[in-house]
């Protein structure tokens, strides 16, 4: 049932305003300094803000620090 | 700083083009680990692993983006740069290697929780039973050490002996009760050490032959270590042979004699010293100063410095310094006064001596007579002394019915 979950969502952690991780993405749609697009398992992400980079990225996760002001989840057209 | 990441090493590089994005997606879908990885106005840096790195041209080559390495950092690229320095390297390697190596020696010893006995007393007996500085210490055998020091020294109650890398600790805790390590246990008399009278006899085993009040002479025995038991009509039944113990203070006079001659040689120094250095190997004394001190009359001061890795590793190789001092003899007398005092304090300073052994000054009859040429103390000292000898008993107690040998 776990594995299920994984495959089919993406887990999202935020610290505060400086820190977020993503679990289970799949890819990143746009990169800037002010804006962040990652695709996760079902939705798209779109992380808005100031001074924005990715300090690690590897198979399962991302993490994102920077000044965030937004968090959007969008619907990925399948 | 992360040690892996310093040990891998680790590239700093730029991405330039159009795609910047898909290259990234195919680092992420080849599972190659970006780090910090930030935009910039023609594309974007990371941080990326040297294995990694070698893992980018197909991706670089799909996605048309242009590579450079702005920095390298980590342990690959320092010896890639010290790769020629031979010496260097193999310093390095040669240090390493010796420190593995020596790790295994035994190199210091540290003695813990002694009071009676000193370390060197100690070390010295550890030294006998063939362990040395400079031994393997997979060869120590600790049980061995603290079973033959708790043998060897009575007043050790518990020893602990453990080797922490190339250091052998030994921890001892002692019995300080005050037990003397010459307590007497075998069957003995007391005899008069001096001539003299007995002034007082506290008897706590044995059989007192004296009395307070007798006159007694060396080698006489004051308690013997013979006891006879009585029944209730007073016949002996058995006798057992004890170690006598008794307190007895013996009144006895010792003659004094001194003298001290009223010319003498006064040694003035001048203040000038002539230095020099040498070496000690073992019991050889190298003194480098080829040219001797040129002074008449001078006294020679030798201070050693040893040479000391650790706290109780003393190296048979020792630093000398010479202190050469020049002094003057010049000739005089001495007043009356002056050979009074030296007599007086000579007498003082023998009191004093003699007070520390437990002796008791009644009477001093020392007289000082000052001479033409000499100054003389003579006479006879009144003392109560405690002193007393144990031997063994007259009557061998293998030949007498014995009920045992304990004095309760």
């Amino acid at each position: 049932m776990y594995r299920q979950f994984a495959e089919d969502y993406s887990i999202i952690t935020i610290h505060g305003r400086t820190e977020l991780y993503i679990e289970n993405f799949k890819s990143i749609s746009e990169l800037s300094g002010e804006c962040i697009r990652i695709k996760a398992a079902r939705e798209l992400v779109v992380v808005e803000g100031s001074g924005l980079l990715v300090e690690y990225m590897n198979k399962d996760d991302i993490k994102i620090i920077g000044n965030i002001e937004h968090i959007r989840l969008m619907e990925v057209m399948r | 700083m992360n040690l892996e990441k310093e040990l891998k090493g680790s590239v700093k590089i730029s991405v330039c083009g159009l795609n910047t994005e898909r290259f990234i997606n195919i680092c992420h879908n080849n599972n190659i680990l970006l780090n910090n990885v930030i935009t910039t106005d023609n594309g974007c840096c990371m941080e990326i692993s040297v294995r990694d790195f070698k893992k980018l041209k197909k991706p670089a080559r799909i996605c048309g983006v242009r590579i450079k390495i702005i920095q390298k950092d980590g342990l690959p690229f320092v010896i890639h740069k010290y790769r020629r320095r031979y010496f260097f390297i193999h310093g390095i390697m040669i240090f390493v290697l010796v420190n593995i190596i020596m790790s295994g020696y035994l190199w210091r010893i540290q003695i813990t929780g002694n009071m009676h006995y000193s370390s060197k007393e100690i070390i010295n007996y550890i030294n006998r039973m063939n362990i040395h500085y400079g031994m393997k210490t997979g060869r120590i055998a600790c049980e061995d050490i603290e079973a033959g020091l708790r043998q060897n020294f009575d007043r050790i109650t518990w020893v602990s002996a453990d080797v922490n890398g190339s250091r052998l600790r030994i921890n001892i805790k002692e019995d300080d009760t005050g037990k003397s390590d010459y307590a007497q246990t075998a069957e003995s008399d007391i005899c008069a050490a001096e001539d003299g009278r007995i002034v007082s006899i506290i008897t706590r085993s044995g059989t007192p032959i004296v009395k307070a009040g007798d006159e007694v002479k060396k080698g006489d025995v004051l308690v013997m270590s013979k006891v006879e038991s009585f029944n209730e009509s007073g016949e002996s039944f058995g006798v057992r042979y004890v170690c006598a113990d008794a307190d007895i203070i013996t009144e006895t006079s010792i003659n004094y004699n001194d003298s001290v001659l009223r010319e003498y040689e006064l040694k003035e120094y001048t203040g000038r010293i002539h230095t020099g250095t040498g070496i000690k190997i073992g019991d050889r004394l190298i003194n480098y100063n080829v040219s001797k001190c040129k002074y008449d009359n001078y006294d020679v001061f030798t201070e050693y410095k040893e040479i000391t890795p650790y706290e109780n590793m003393n190296l048979p190789i020792s630093y000398a310094y010479f202190y050469y001092k020049e002094y003057n003899i010049t000739t005089s007398d001495h007043t009356d006064d002056e050979l009074e005092n030296i007599l007086n304090a000579n007498l003082m300073n023998y009191l004093e001596k003699i007070q520390e052994n437990g002796i008791q000054i009644i009477q001093n009859s020392v007289k000082i007579d000052i001479g033409s040429e000499t100054g003389q103390a003579s006479g006879t000292l009144l003392i109560r002394t405690p002193a007393t000898v144990h031997t063994a008993p007259v009557i061998n107690p293998a030949t007498e019915e014995s009920e045992g040998t304990s004095n309760e």
